[in-house]
């Protein structure tokens, strides 16, 4: 009797012991995210809304950083600008050139650009050099001269003949979208049937 | 500063512009329900149209500059990637420690990835007619800094970014994502 008594005992103290000495096991990493949002160069409005553990927090000023876990609701804060730049270096670092837009011009009717325009291509391959991964959007426009459709077909010749123009340049015509717009797009408004130099063109973006 | 989202019933429509950015969170609270919902069958529409697309890789996006090891994973395999290289929808970006890669999707949209990061691209359409679409990104470890583009114009609720602990709605905006881990104490 008295044996088993002590021996219950000993195993309670054991068993005390053992929770007192052992360390804890060490808990798994859990995932932790950080949402900041950056100013706006063109002054568009901006936000950013983040939703976790069924609430959402709306960021609307520049460096509002929003922390959330698992099931959590979103903390706000705000961050300095210079620590975030510094965190985040390699993130600025590796943005892509801004995009830059050209617009060529056309002859009457036809596909055949004006001289000046002519001109200019070999500037729009040059500076293509600047971006890597070079994307070219070519996107062609008539006036308000002939039909809709004829118009459209016109606007896509367009297109296309720049982009022809631009291969022979040596850009990468795989890299390369021609669309065409017809009359929808004018860059001057007019009536119909009015023939309008300014809106027989192609508008090029390089991104 | 930080406006709750709870309650999103109040009569904007008279102040609507400055309150756009405040009345964005009750939609995509809505939207975020009926997309959960609808996840699985999202789900299984995008491995059939990557196995439509197996032949001919739809190109999603382009990819800008590279900055060390950055693959992508695809239904195809794993493939470095350069500058130039498209990426697909359901492809996911991988870069290597030290390493970073910007990508434009069609949209205009501009991703940047930072070091030991993994970035699922997890739907994407665009009709380049209207600017319509939908894209939804997966942070699934690291850093990502996104400048939306035109889907996020013309339609915010249609740009979803998830991660491991929350989801990320948009409004024609910069912003930074970071998903890391850490032990509680």
């Amino acid at each position: 009797m008295i044996a088993r008594r002590l021996a219950l005992w000993s195993l309670l103290a054991l068993t005390a012991l053992a929770g007192c000495s052992t360390p804890p096991p060490p808990k798994p990493p859990v995932p932790r995210v950080q949402v900041v949002l950056l100013p706006q160069e063109d002054g568009r409005p901006t936000g950013v809304v983040v939703q976790s553990g069924n609430a959402s927090q709306t960021l609307v000023e520049p460096f509002q950083r929003a922390s959330s876990r698992a099931n959590q609701a979103p903390v706000v804060d705000q961050a300095d600008p210079e620590q975030v730049r510094q965190a985040y270096d390699p993130l600025f670092k590796i943005a892509p050139p801004k995009p830059v837009r050209y617009v060529l011009f056309f002859q009457p009717g036809g596909t055949r650009l004006t001289g000046e325009s002519q001109a200019e291509l070999p500037r729009i391959q040059a500076e293509s050099a600047r971006y890597p991964g070079v994307e070219i959007l070519v996107v062609g426009h008539t006036d308000t001269k002939g039909s809709g459709e004829g118009n459209d077909t016109l606007s896509l010749r367009r297109a296309q003949q720049v982009r022809d123009l631009l291969v022979q340049q040596g850009l990468p015509a795989n890299r390369i979208e021609a669309v065409g717009r017809g009359e929808r797009e004018l860059a001057v408004s007019t009536g119909d049937e009015v023939d309008e130099p300014r809106n027989r063109r192609v508008e090029i973006q390089l991104r | 500063m930080t406006k709750s989202l709870r309650s999103p019933a109040r009569p904007l429509w008279a102040a609507l512009p400055s309150l756009l950015p405040a009345l964005l969170p009750a939609l995509l609270l809505g939207l975020g329900q009926a997309r959960a919902q609808s996840t699985s069958a999202s789900t299984s529409t995008a491995s059939t149209s990557a196995a439509a697309a197996s032949a001919v890789r739809e190109r999603a996006a382009t990819v800008k500059l590279v900055n060390g090891q950055v693959l992508a994973r695809g239904p195809q395999g794993e493939r470095t990637l350069n500058s130039g290289d498209e990426v697909a929808a359901s492809e996911r970006v991988l870069t290597g420690k030290g390493a970073s890669v910007s990508l434009v999707l069609r949209d205009g949209s501009t991703l940047m990835l930072g070091p030991d990061s993994a970035l699922d691209l997890k739907e994407f359409r665009f009709n380049p007619t209207t600017n319509e679409g939908s894209l939804v990104l997966s942070v699934v470890k690291g850093t990502l800094r996104m400048i939306t583009g035109l889907i996020g114009k013309t339609r915010p609720e249609s740009v979803r970014i998830t991660t491991p602990t929350s989801t990320i709605g948009v409004l024609g905006t910069d912003f930074i994502v970071e998903v890391s881990e850490e032990v509680l104490p």
